[in-house]
């Protein structure tokens, strides 16, 4: 049972770029908010392995990264280059976003664009509260 | 050499060097240096997401027991798998753990272990008891239980914690 918040919509998120193919969300504890494939597009994964990984896969990879913040400063996202798509983890708050998109460079930009203002917006957010 | 059997029951630890096993209550275990494993993932991944990552694996361990300890023990109460389990704890060198079963257990189930063998207030040393005990119990009560108010005193050389049923 999960009542925490998503701080985004699956619907915000696809209309960001329709190259976005899957996005996710998991709590800083690892509950997972949401998991979704675009409609009509087909996952090269199992829909269980995808939960899964959403789960703690991004908040892992984040935090062997964040080890890093000490000298470099906080981490905004981690872009994976798969052959077969492009996967960005970034936190969002307290929370941990996941997405997927076509091999499409012009479509990663336009994307980090989008997650760029959306991380201010919910730190801004978070700052109010 | 004969397997050596440790504890006040027969069979309850048995350690067989010629085999190179040791079991406690009939399951298979490693004896490992636990606070080096948490510490080490500390250093890996930071303490929040080593603390996440311990905690997902112990909470789903402790829900495997659970149906395990259920399958073998059909008509025990809960105070008996607790106080079986308990004794589990004291067996495998976690600590000693004594667990405050309320009546009605949908409020805060109070746990506390001295002496524990892991220990620390935050990162993975801070899940590894205490959310094996919060599957276990969910397990057992199907009910999804998370743990609150974490205490670790480093002068009394104890943890406590309550296990609650999440929002």
């Amino acid at each position: 049972m999960v009542t925490e918040k998503a701080v985004v919509r699956a619907d915000e998120v696809f209309a960001v770029n329709e190259k976005v193919r899957w996005v996710a969300l998991a709590s800083n504890r690892g509950d997972v908010l949401l998991n979704q494939m675009r409609a009509g597009v087909k996952s090269y994964s199992p829909p269980q392995v995808d939960r899964e990984f959403a789960a703690l896969g991004p908040l892992t990879i984040l935090g062997v990264c964040e080890r890093y913040s000490e000298y470099l400063k906080d981490v905004d996202y981690v872009v994976v280059w798969f052959h077969l798509a492009v996967c960005v983890y970034a936190r969002l708050g307290t929370q941990v976003l996941a997405v997927s998109l076509e091999v499409d460079r012009e479509a990663v930009a336009d994307f980090l664009e989008w997650l760029e203002k959306k991380r201010r917006q919910v730190s801004a957010g978070r700052q109010e509260s | 050499m004969l397997p050596k059997v440790i504890g006040c029951l027969s069979g309850e630890v048995v350690s067989d060097a010629e085999k190179g096993e040791l079991r406690i209550f009939g399951t298979r275990l490693t004896a490992i240096n636990a606070q080096r494993l948490c510490n080490h993932l500390d250093t890996l991944v930071g303490v929040h997401v080593a603390e996440v990552i311990m905690h997902n694996l112990e909470f789903r361990a402790g829900k495997v027991d659970a149906a395990r300890l259920r399958a073998e023990r059909p008509r025990a109460t809960l105070q008996e798998l607790v106080k079986h389990l308990t004794r589990d704890d004291s067996l495998s060198g976690m600590g000693i753990t004594k667990v405050a079963l309320p009546e009605n257990v949908k409020n805060p189930i109070e746990i506390e272990i001295s002496n524990p063998s892991v220990k620390g207030a935050g990162g993975a040393a801070k899940a590894f008891a205490f959310s094996w005990w919060a599957g276990v119990l969910s397990g057992l009560l199907e009910l999804e239980m998370d743990v609150k108010n974490f205490l670790y005193s480093e002068e009394r050389n104890m943890m406590r914690c309550q296990i609650i049923p999440r929002d």
